[in-house]
């Protein structure tokens, strides 16, 4: 039986052992100053920041508490790996740093990247963000957890979510878990109602998803049941 | 509105005009430019969109200069008229720039250059002028002089526009329709075309052509173009339009909902797009014509925003769409949803969303849910304005749930709160009905008679309808008939009413044998309705009829002509033809028309029939051949394995076990035994999670363990499909046996079971026998209204079924047991006027009313009912004990009453 923190433990090591490159950042300090660098590495109460100065190399540390805060360089590296190594610095990133984080997430889920979608979604959701990228995180997170096998604690998750979710403003991704998230639990009336739901919104919700989704109705078989007593 | 700029101009000037201008005299007076500076300047002005400048130096130099030598030669006098003529129009001189540009049309031929700009102009100029005639008289002359050009669809844009100002819609469509056919438009401009022709059609009232236009879309669909803001503009109007006689259709439609702000934001980046155009000549006129159509869209949808098309007009119509089409799941959803959301529309929407959640849960025939819906509605909203309606809508589930007196009572009651209100006088004529159906003849009667005088004329066919078949229950079949004849005479009566009155009464005469009326209603009824609605309705009663008089060749012959078609009433037909043919004992006629009917209900995607798999079987048995050839073995073995609901796979197992060894051959597994090849088959289902037929292997051979006494082992097969199958996936027979299982053993499954059958097959012919369980059960649960209203419903809808005359007796014990004696006699008056009715039951029946009788206060017929059962049914003797002793009993008692 696998559990939501071992999974996670596991994604942690993966993560660690595989950010190798080093990441390219620049910040502004509380007081207006700017730096920039390859991060090397961080201690409890400095960043250590590595620059070029023609054939040379300095080295330059950076105490956390006179950071403002910190942007992630345009580059071509893997946001997502290059920062793996990092998170308490998620609090300093910059607006534009996190949506590049973000999107990264996004695709790193929508690409099948179940376990690095599930750490990063946990991770992102400890930052402030708006009531609906909070949402798309959290769905995101449950559908990882779902994709994992770990079709409790994603149900748990998802059920949050539906507490706060206006049901005729509900995702079609969102649509997708709950309705398959009742197939598994056998509640195939419930089931159907999720599936009907983007079909029913206004506007209608006529994406590749919705339509995989009716053809959900088609492979929802029976399922076994249980003894008679 | 001139189309025309100073990009425009710098297209068309000239440099012979130069060249020639360099020719002429030079000189200056009073103010005035030597004449070639004066034109320099002329058509400098005009190419700097100086408009009213330019005309003022051309007005000059004609004043001048017009006279001269140069300025009369043909080829300078050519560009003179055109650029002067395009000077005024575009200064908004028509009346001067349109005799210059005439006169250059009537002296340039038809090769000359910016022939096809001109005419386009002068047309255009006519229309600003307000003169149509001239206008289309150009924009023909353009079409024929410049078919190849893509301006053609341009001008018949215009065209069109212009046959919608003179309202001549049709003319409009048609030019439409060939901008579309030419195909001279790009894609995004042939489906605002399609927007275009939409409009024209759903002004015309061809809501179904306007839907094709919107709803097509060449290649990849246009998601996002204006074309698609038009669809969800015009989409509330369409669905209003279409909800009635088409509402598939219009449920379509209303998948094409936009919110409203939307709208206003995807059209403006199109308007933006557009404002920036510029270019040639070409691109000018092309931009200003889709500008002109953009601010068109932009306006409808400032318009539609205040005509009240918000959200909630918009979900409001969605939930009737959904209803009207018969999706009631989804209209349950929708409501449910809505309910829960926080949306401000929403919360406005919340007694539609209830009455909608009743309606569509009455229809899935969820009685408990639909009664909590309007439960929490009255307690939760009791100011509401849509109380009333919903608690109508209450009535309704207890007439629903053939509890018609309840239903009755509550309407009543919601007449006497609110006597005034706009639909009281709908409500009482719907109770009316509820009284009719329940058996009440003779009060439902009365009602109908005071509505009579209060309601409006167009209802007094209806009512006269419902009155004779009032008069037809009470045994006044000959005033009921007078009164349908009146019915299928009244002007005021519709089509479909009329057809209704010829149905009863045809059923009236058919129930008398009455020949010479039949015929002549039968002939008066063909006359009048050639392709009537009812029309194959009213041939199965002529063919029921004619076997009912002894004539099954007729029979037979109206029975084949009506299973030809395609229609719900041929299922009918079929199974006359195949009664006639089994009681001729004509077996090749039973198989030729079992096959027929077996490829038609294939053909048309319908279940197929029980019957005629029964009568495949018959033949078998007496012919000893397959019934069965191999491409139909192959198609039914194909529709068992993928598991087919509709298909009678148990029957289907008893066909190939009748004849193993030559289906066998055809199934290419010779040799082996019938009960290997289940097995292996059953083995194969659960493998590949086939689970109704599964279900039916299991059931197949429980019956088969039955049919040797080893019900035990039976009952294990059907307990394993009950643990092991979902019930969603089993069909109506499947179904009904393991709900019987489970009730035989008590089982918690049992009424879920049960209940789930009555929700799923409504109309199926074991709905009544699941009925009567359900009502024991409940009854023994101590639920006695809902045991009541389950028997009603065999009582007064099943009345052909074998557990009719059980249900009636035991719910006459029921109303005796509840102190109703009087609902106890009428329960069974209608048991006891039943034909053929065993003498077991019929001894029953009369003891139960001899002692209703007694308790209402009619010794007289009591007694001799009791007499009557002592002298008939001496060999019944417990029932004969109890009538004796009920004898002595009441008349000890009207002894003493007489002492």
């Amino acid at each position: 039986m696998r559990s939501e923190k071992l999974i996670v433990a596991a994604t942690l090591f993966l993560a660690i052992t595989v950010a190798a490159e080093a990441l390219q950042i620049s910040g502004v300090t509380k007081e207006g100053m700017s730096f920039a660098g390859n991060l090397i590495s961080t201690a409890e109460t400095e960043l250590l920041l590595e620059r070029e100065r023609g054939a040379a190399t300095t080295q330059l540390g950076i105490p956390l508490d006179s950071i403002a805060s910190i942007s992630l360089v345009e580059s071509a590296q893997d946001p997502l790996l290059a920062m793996e190594a990092f998170p308490h610095l998620l609090d300093f990133l910059d607006e534009a740093s996190r949506k590049r984080l973000l999107k990264a997430v996004v695709e790193s889920v929508e690409l099948g990247d179940w376990s690095s979608g599930y750490h990063w979604t946990s991770q992102l959701l400890q930052l402030e963000w708006t009531r609906e990228t909070e949402m798309l995180l959290g769905i995101y997170r449950a559908w990882c957890l779902f994709e994992m096998g770990l079709f409790g604690a994603s149900h748990e998750a998802t059920l949050k979510i539906a507490e706060e979710i206006d049901p005729m403003e509900a995702s079609a991704r969102f649509c997708w878990l709950m309705a398959h998230l009742a197939v598994k639990a056998g509640e195939v009336a419930e089931a159907r109602k999720w599936i009907s739901l983007p079909t029913l919104q206004i506007p209608s919700r006529t994406n590749a998803l919705a339509i995989e989704l009716q053809s959900l109705l088609m492979e929802t078989g029976p399922s076994r049941r249980r003894a008679v007593p | 509105m001139a189309v025309y700029s100073v990009d425009v101009v710098n297209a068309l000037y000239p440099r012979s005009v130069l060249l020639l201008l360099c020719l002429t005299a030079d000189f200056c007076c009073m103010g005035i430019l030597p004449m070639r500076d004066q034109w320099k300047a002329a058509i400098g002005a005009l190419a700097n969109g100086q408009a009213q400048l330019a005309l003022e130096k051309f007005r000059e130099f004609d004043h001048w200069y017009g006279q001269e030598s140069a300025a009369r030669e043909r080829d300078f006098r050519i560009n003179q008229l055109r650029l002067w003529g395009l000077a005024a129009l575009q200064a908004g001189e028509q009346d001067e720039g349109l005799p210059l540009l005439l006169e250059w049309l009537q002296i340039t031929d038809e090769e000359a250059p910016y022939r096809a700009f001109i005419r386009f102009q002068v047309a255009m100029a006519y229309r600003i002028q307000g003169d149509g005639t001239s206008a289309v008289d150009h924009w023909r002359a353009f079409l024929s002089e410049h078919p190849q050009l893509p301006e053609t669809a341009l001008v018949r844009w215009m065209w069109a526009d212009q046959l919608l100002a003179e309202a001549k819609l049709g003319e409009a469509r048609a030019q439409l329709e060939t901008i579309i056919e030419e195909n001279l438009l790009s894609k995004p401009g042939r489906n605002l075309a399609r927007a275009a022709l939409a409009l024209v059609c759903i002004s015309m009232g061809d809501g179904p052509s306007a839907v094709i236009q919107l709803g097509h879309s060449d290649g990849q669909p246009d998601t996002q173009g204006p074309a698609q803001v038009w669809k969800a503009l015009l989409a509330p109007s369409l669905v209003q339009d279409l909800l009635e006689a088409e509402p598939e259709l219009a449920q379509r439609v209303s998948g094409w909902f936009d919110r409203p702000d939307n709208l206003q934001q995807k059209v403006l980046p199109f308007i933006e797009a557009v404002s920036e155009t510029a270019g040639n000549i070409r691109q000018v006129v092309w931009g200003s014509h889709w500008k002109a159509q953009l601010n068109r869209l932009q306006s409808a949808i400032k318009e539609s925003s205040g005509s009240g098309n918000g959200m909630e007009a918009l979900f409001r119509l969605r939930l009737r769409a959904l209803l009207k089409s018969n999706l009631f799941a989804e209209a349950l959803y929708l409501s449910e949803f809505l309910l829960q959301s926080r949306m401000p529309a929403a919360g406005r929407l919340r007694a539609d969303c209830h009455a909608a959640a009743i309606e569509a849960c009455l229809n899935l025939a969820f009685w408990d849910k639909a009664d909590d819906f309007a439960s929490t509605f009255i307690k939760d909203y009791p100011e509401d304005p849509g109380l009333p309606d919903i608690l109508f809508l209450k009535a309704r589930i207890a007439a629903e749930r053939k509890a018609f007196m309840a239903a009755v009572q509550q309407v009543d009651a919601l007449l006497n709160a609110r006597p005034d209100h706009a639909s009281a006088l709908a409500w009482q004529l719907t109770a009316a009905g509820w009284l009719l159906d329940g058996g009440e003849a003779g009060p439902a009667l009365e009602r109908y008679e005071e509505l009579l005088e209060k309601s409006p004329l167009a209802w007094q066919p209806l009512i006269h309808l419902q009155r004779s078949r009032c008069l037809d229950k009470s045994g006044k079949v000959v005033a009921a008939k007078a009164l349908l004849e009146q019915v299928t005479d009244d002007p005021l009566a519709s089509s479909l009413l009329k057809e209704q009155a010829f149905v009863v009464w045809l059923g009236i005469t058919v129930r008398g044998i009455e020949v010479e009326e039949f015929q002549f209603v039968l002939n008066l009824y063909r006359r009048s309705f050639p392709a009537g609605f009812n029309r194959l309705m009213v041939e199965n009663l002529a063919g029921t009829f004619a076997g009912l008089s002894g004539d099954p060749v007729t029979a037979e012959k109206i029975f084949t002509v009506v299973s030809g078609e395609s229609h719900p009433a041929t299922a009918y037909a079929h199974e006359q033809l195949s009664l006639i043919y089994r009681q001729e004992k004509n077996f090749p006629s039973l198989r030729k028309h079992a096959r027929r009917w077996i490829g038609q209900t294939q053909r048309d995607n319908l279940p197929i029939p029980k019957v005629a798999m029964e009568d495949c079987r018959l033949y078998q048995i007496s012919e000893g051949e397959p019934a069965l050839g191999k491409a139909l073995l192959e198609t039914l073995m194909e529709q068992m394995e993928t598991g087919q609901p509709t298909l009678p796979g148990m029957l289907l197992l008893a066909i190939l076990e009748d004849q193993w060894e030559s289906y066998s051959i055809l199934l290419g597994r010779n040799g082996l035994a019938f009960a290997s090849w289940l097995q292996d088959k059953r083995n194969l289902f659960s493998r590949n999670e086939r689970w109704l037929p599964y279900a039916q292997c299991l059931l197949f051979e429980a019956d088969q363990l039955e049919s040797l006494g080893r019900i035990d082992s039976a009952d294990t097969r059907r307990i394993e499909v009950i643990r092991s199958v979902n019930p969603d996936m089993l069909n109506a027979s499947s179904l009904h046996t393991v709900a019987k299982t489970a009730d035989k053993y008590d089982f918690p499954e049992g009424v879920p079971l049960l209940e789930q059958f009555l929700k799923q097959f409504p109309d199926d012919q074991l709905r009544p026998d699941v009925l009567y369980r359900l009502a024991m059960r409940w009854r023994h649960s101590g639920q006695r209204e809902r045991a009541e209203a389950l028997l009603t419903e065999v009582l007064t809808q099943w009345t052909d079924a074998s557990i009719h005359p059980e249900a009636c007796l035991l719910l006459a014990t029921w109303a005796l047991d509840a102190g109703q004696p009087s609902r106890a006699t009428s329960t069974l008056k209608v048991l006891l006027e039943k034909a053929g009715l065993p003498p077991a039951l019929t001894a029953r029946a009369m003891l139960l009313r001899a002692q209703s009788d007694f308790l209402m206060n009619n010794p007289e017929r009591g007694r001799l009912g009791c007499q009557r059962i002592l002298a008939l049914y001496p060999a019944f003797g417990d029932i004969t004990a109890r009538a004796q002793a009920l004898l002595e009993e009441n008349i000890l008692i009207g002894d003493v009453d007489e002492v």
